[in-house]
């Protein structure tokens, strides 16, 4: 295999753009997580996440994939700092990430928005929370919002609007709060198929502009590989990294009808059949206690 | 059109309610004119300052409710082992009638107003209790976690950006029942426990047979319960605009 778990330096077929050293912007090491879940009154514990060594760099995208199960999202929530992890740390910069903090902004799947604000006001939260002046957050926020082609909608409830718009409110809250990193778990999955195309044309626009380190969790493999100069692909129970592959596709993407070329199906089928044979795996390893 | 139905309703009510008034005995069912005539006469009597001794007395009985319901609720939402031992206790106080209460109350905080806002008070706790309760213990957890990634920190906060607003429409029902059952504990607080306000005026014209003055006192009841809905009503509406 050309591209494997090792090639940490991201290897000779990456884009110059993003080529901007290999100092590690943020880096999982180790990372471990157990869950307690109560099944027929009995205690179980499973290990959602073991030994996950991951490095993304400044201004660099990197998809993480893998079937359901492979703790993609906890890992991106203890990225967050949303979660504790049981093993391992996660580094920014080199300090060490206990709690959520400014230099982090989450897309979450649900949106997340609060039903009981408007667009405007879901857009400036994270800056009216770090005590922004008013006026100055709510011009930030417009701004934000008229980024993600929202304009006449500032004063909008969430309910009036479609999935679709929703989810660019969730962008342009994450984006608005000027995060070091942005995380993405699942952005587009509650989205139907043309917007989400769409939406990620314009994910690819808005990175273009502001190039922010991005660790985007997706279980859809097209996606992945368009949008990302790396790909992760998590194995499942426990997720740990299986592999990292390099997507040397030309950008920007959106000029390029990536789609349609060569090397993204020849990455796509690599991705894939490294996840079919883990989901095999997982499936034979599941039915033979079950037959015993 | 809207109001025909009743206005028809409404005619044939009070017309059979009228005849039968004016054929039979007055001291069983007078007829609706002297029951309007009563009203008149009340209203332009002692029903102003009996309406605000009773207002007074559901004031304080349900503002206390209010308060501790609601900090009790946020409380007994928010912690599982509060949830947990308490929430029991909660539901079967909630089933308890006020009126099984009353002697208790009369033996332990005697005649006086304080005895009268305990009853109140008691009506309207629950079922705001129980509501904010509710709501703080449903409280959306992945708003939760938006919160705190965007900088939330303290319990404080979560509860000020996260919990109450979500829980409105909760608090905002239990405030509607609590009112409701509060005017209903003020009867009977001012009736049973020692006449005043309302009440006086409900025992001292049923102890003369004046059943038309009886039925005009009970009136500004019924009333009252109508129009403190209608206002929080118009408060839920006010405050849901973002719901679908």
């Amino acid at each position: 295999m050309a591209h494997s778990a090792t090639d940490k330096d991201g290897g000779a077929g990456r884009v110059p753009q993003a080529a901007t050293g290999s100092a590690a912007k943020l880096v999982m090491d180790g990372i471990g997580k157990r869950f307690r879940i109560k099944q027929r009154g009995q205690q179980h514990e499973f290990l959602a996440l073991d030994d996950v060594n991951l490095e993304i760099r400044d201004r660099e995208f990197v998809s993480v994939i893998g079937p359901s199960g492979s703790g993609k999202t906890t890992l991106l929530k203890i990225v967050a700092g949303l979660l504790q992890p049981d093993a391992g740390e996660v580094r920014i910069d080199g300090v060490r990430v206990t709690e959520p903090g400014p230099d982090r902004a989450v897309v979450f799947q649900t949106f997340g928005l609060f039903p009981w604000k408007t667009v405007l006001d879901n857009v400036s939260f994270p800056l009216t929370i770090r005590n922004r002046p008013k006026h100055e957050a709510q011009e930030t926020a417009r701004r934000f919002v008229g980024k993600v082609g929202l304009d006449g909608f500032e004063d909008a409830y969430p309910h009036q609007l479609s999935g679709g718009m929703q989810q660019r409110v969730g962008l342009a809250r994450a984006l608005a709060a000027d995060p070091q990193i942005l995380l993405m778990d699942e952005p587009f999955g509650a989205i139907d198929a043309q917007t989400r195309e769409l939406m990620q044309e314009e994910l690819l626009r808005l990175w273009s502009d502001a190039r922010k380190c991005v660790m985007f969790v997706t279980h859809d493999l097209d996606e992945a590989v368009l949008l990302a100069d790396r790909v992760v692909v998590l194995s499942s129970q426990p997720g740990t990294v299986q592999a990292v592959i390099d997507v040397p596709l030309p950008r920007p993407r959106w000029e390029y009808d990536v789609r349609s070329r060569k090397e993204f199906a020849e990455i796509r089928h690599e991705i894939w059949s490294m996840l079919r044979e883990g989901l095999v795996k997982a499936r034979s390893d599941r039915a033979a206690p079950a037959g015993s | 059109m809207r109001y025909l139905k009743h206005l028809i309703f409404a005619v044939i009510l009070f017309g059979t309610w009228e005849l039968a008034g004016q054929l039979g005995n007055p001291v069983l069912l007078p007829p609706v004119s002297s029951v309007a005539l009563a009203l008149f006469d009340l209203t332009f009597g002692p029903l102003p300052a009996a309406l605000l001794e009773s207002l007074q007395l559901l004031f304080l009985g349900f503002s206390t409710a209010l308060i501790l319901g609601f900090l009790l609720g946020l409380i007994v939402g928010r912690y599982r082992v509060m949830d947990r031992t308490l929430s029991p206790y909660f539901s079967a106080l909630y089933a308890l009638p006020t009126v099984a209460l009353v002697p208790l109350v009369l033996i332990w905080f005697g005649f006086d107003l304080s005895g009268r806002v305990v009853v109140v008070f008691l009506a309207s706790f629950f079922p705001i209790l129980i509501n904010v309760y509710q709501g703080a213990r449903d409280a959306p957890h992945d708003l939760l976690e938006v919160a705190r990634s965007c900088g939330v920190k303290s319990e404080a906060g979560l509860l000020r950006r996260v919990v109450i607003p979500a829980a409105v429409p909760f608090i905002l029902a239990g405030v509607r029942l609590g009112i409701g059952r509060g005017v209903v504990g003020m009867a009977i607080a001012e009736v049973y426990l020692r006449l005043s306000g309302i009440g006086t005026l409900i025992a001292q014209y049923a102890s003369s047979f004046q059943t038309d003055y009886l039925i005009a006192a009970i009136l500004p009841l019924p009333i009252l319960g109508i129009v403190l809905t209608k206002i929080l009503a118009l408060l839920e509406a006010r405050y849901q605009v973002w719901k679908a």
